[in-house]
């Protein structure tokens, strides 16, 4: 049944995805699929919650066919789109992209070492254990969101999460699985199809997968797609959301529109403090807004983003009703220990250095100092080609970026550390560390299509092609 | 929403290649060729440059075994120890932005599967039963049998009174037994609660049905006494003294 359970769930992004467009690419339509699939089947256990029906497989599959059935009114067309797509996948061997296959078959052997680790072993990490995985093997035995546990506090820090996280993990237990952690690797999938596809709209394949072998190999995210932790799929929304969203602003056109805003929808109902990158998001929004006057787009995208948020607060008050003192400590003022302990972690993060416990050589590799050069390189090549050629458009996604990590870095200068249970240093040597995930594919993407990039792959594929 | 406009990127590089050979005389497919090994040395020459690393595992093994076993091995001691700060102290900048990536393909990429093959072959210690997930977590979770055995022992509707964090917090060897989050992930539908933290749930706190001894703590919230004789150091007992001698929980699988 956990067979059924996963093609249900694609199938059911798949028909999203082709509803909002016939026209991305396989691996765009695939990585979509499931983040969009498995973030509707949360909503699925949420709606049922609500209106408190007890899930169960049939109810679940009965929900999803009916889904599945009302999105594909245009079956044949849809069908005709597919055969399109893998008739043109289709070429000869005189065309092959050989490096594109070498550096596939590397990202392959990588994924499957990865994927075999994360299968073996059961979840076992302590924020599993005390929250996530314990959620979800309740809600799936109790079949409602609201479990027992909570009458006893003993739900874990996750119980107020929203939740599509341990939903995820909830649903495949649903369905039979033993051990959550297959849907770790559909994400994993998900991020890194996703992710090739967005960048190889800007760019060649070769470029497109060395940045995914890049992205696959980061130390710290690598060792996370054998892990029962939340991190890694919110990155995968995450990137998915602002990604599809800077597409959509430099390119115009609808259907990355409306991924990116259904992604972000996503990214807040996996977890809260994603509102972060909300911001940032509308905050880009509305710099390319300023300039065309397009407000019902943002007004459309401000309220997928917001809902989700507003309707998961609602129900954590309303329906969990647990009595919460706020994360956030507002008065806290101007801390200067606080401060400089939080900008020496984000140093050694950001610079690949170390500091105290943490490395950031050792867990980000070249990530953050590749996307530095860059940035370097182009700002010279800004001088003699003029910001404007250079940068373009990309100047937005570096906005973003700036915003982002703004806003990021206050939410933890704002944390109560003593709600938290935890003291800075410890948060930014785990939490902190842990969401930097957030930010790399999104500053890959800026390091492999930026204008030195751009200038470096297309003579590597005039050399490569010999034209 | 899908029938927006759809805009095709325009900087895709679907260039068709430019025939047997170019103008260089090169065939297209020897320049492939020459970029997959350009790459090829590059990821080889990274990986070369943490090879030393392959050496830690068996150093810090033989580490701990020396430490653990009786006997007179500080010379060889100081040896490994010296051998492991030569290597994990050479760290200069270019060589640590490379140590994540040689750790995950030499450890994890090479080493996934002979790692669980190893770890199957150990647990199942020449039974041919598949390895369960039971199997799994009491080979990472040092107090799994312990935690089991709450399960075997208590009926479903019980509540457990956990150690106090305090007497073990700084014993790696219990994990997190004082830690009803924790604990209750391997006792659902039992429910738990700490030692000390009665107040912060005395709806539980009155239902305490077992009380889990570690290291001989506990006995003063039993509601009889144990012999000074009797007390296991590791047992779990229910807080009402039992009626039958048959009720009594036995402790002969945990107390080693």
């Amino acid at each position: 049944m956990l067979t059924v359970g996963i093609l249900l769930c694609y199938l059911l992004g798949c028909s999203v995805v082709m509803t909002v467009s016939r026209k991305f690419s396989l691996a765009e339509i695939i990585g979509y699929s499931f983040l969009i699939g498995m973030g509707l089947e949360t909503v699925f256990l949420f709606l049922l919650d609500v209106v408190q029906l007890h899930y169960t497989q049939f109810l679940l599959i009965a929900l999803n066919l009916v889904v599945i059935i009302a999105l594909n009114r245009k079956f044949p067309e849809t069908l005709a789109a597919f055969k399109e797509k893998i008739a043109n996948a289709r070429t000869d061997l005189s065309s092959v992209n050989y490096v594109a296959i070498f550096l596939f078959l590397i990202i392959a052997y990588l994924f499957y070492a990865i994927t075999i680790k994360n299968l073996f072993w059961p979840p076992s990490e302590g924020d599993s254990i005390t929250s996530f995985d314990k959620l979800a093997r309740v809600i799936a035995l109790e079949g409602k969101l609201k479990i027992s546990l909570f009458q006893y506090n003993l739900q874990g820090a996750a119980g107020t999460y929203p939740p599509l996280f341990h939903g995820s993990f909830a649903y495949v237990y649903i369905f039979g699985a033993e051990t959550p952690k297959i849907v770790i690797t559909f994400f994993f999938l998900s991020l890194l199809l996703a992710f090739y596809g967005f960048v190889r709209t800007y760019t060649n394949a070769v470029a497109a997968m060395l940045f995914t072998l890049i992205l696959m190999a980061t130390p710290e995210l690598y060792a996370h797609a054998a892990l029962a932790l939340g991190n890694m799929p919110t990155a995968a929304y995450i990137s998915a959301a602002v990604l599809a969203t800077y597409i959509w602003l430099d390119r115009g056109g609808e259907k990355y529109f409306w991924i990116g805003a259904i992604m972000m929808g996503f990214s807040v109902w996996i977890r809260s403090d994603a509102i972060a990158f909300v911001l940032a998001t509308l905050f880009m929004i509305a710099l390319k807004i300023w300039q065309n006057k397009n407000y019902k787009h943002l007004l459309i995208y401000a309220g997928m983003a917001i809902i989700p948020f507003a309707t998961w607060l609602l129900y954590v008050k309303l329906k969990i009703q647990l009595p919460q003192a706020s994360r956030f400590d507002l008065s806290i003022g101007y801390n200067a220990t606080r401060l400089s302990t939080m900008l020496n972690y984000t140093k050694a993060y950001l610079f690949a250095v170390p500091y105290r416990e943490v490395h950031g050589g050792q867990l980000y590799g070249v990530v953050f100092i590749s996307f530095f050069i860059a940035l370097l390189v182009n700002t010279g090549l800004a001088f003699k080609k003029g910001v404007k050629t250079v940068f373009g458009n990309q100047a937005l996604l570096l906005a973003f970026l700036l915003t982002a990590f703004a806003v990021y870095f206050t939410e933890f200068y704002l944390i109560n550390e003593d709600v938290q249970a935890s003291t800075i240093a410890s948060l930014m040597a785990s939490s902190f560390k842990r969401g930097m995930f957030y930010f790399i594919p999104i500053v890959l993407f800026y390091t492999a299509t930026g204008y030195s990039s751009k200038i470096f792959f297309d003579w590597l594929e005039k050399f490569r092609t010999g034209s | 929403m899908a029938k927006g406009k759809h805009h095709q990127p325009s900087e895709k590089s679907e260039k068709k290649p430019a025939g047997p050979t170019s103008a260089f005389g090169i065939g297209p497919l020897f320049r492939n060729f020459i970029i997959i090994l350009v790459l090829a040395i590059i990821f080889i020459g990274v990986y070369a440059l943490n090879d030393k690393r392959v050496e830690l595992p068996d150093l810090y093994n033989e580490l701990q075994t020396l430490k653990e076993r009786p006997g007179d091995h500080e010379e060889r001691i100081n040896e490994i120890e010296h051998r492991i700060n030569e290597i994990e102290t050479d760290t200069s900048f270019f060589k640590t932005l490379f140590v994540g990536y040689f750790d995950e393909v030499h450890f994890v990429a090479f080493g996934a599967q002979d790692q669980i093959d190893k770890v199957t072959a150990e647990i199942q210690n020449g039974s041919i039963a598949p390895v369960t997930r039971e199997d799994k977590l009491n080979y990472k979770v040092h107090t799994y049998r312990l935690l089991d055995f709450i399960n075997q022992n208590c009926p479903s509707n019980s509540v457990i009174l956990l150690p106090p964090a305090d007497s073990l917090i700084n014993d790696p060897h219990w994990n997190y037994v004082y830690d009803p989050g924790w604990v209750e992930y391997f006792i659902y539908p039992r429910l738990c609660i700490e030692t000390g933290k009665e107040s912060e749930n005395p709806d539980l706190a009155k239902r305490v049905t077992h009380v889990l001894i570690v290291k001989g703590i506990g006995y003063d919230r039993l509601k009889y006494n144990v012999p000074l004789d009797k007390r296991e150091k590791v047992c779990l007992l229910p807080v009402n003294k039992p009626v039958d001698v048959s009720e009594q929980t036995d402790t002969t699988q945990i107390s080693n």
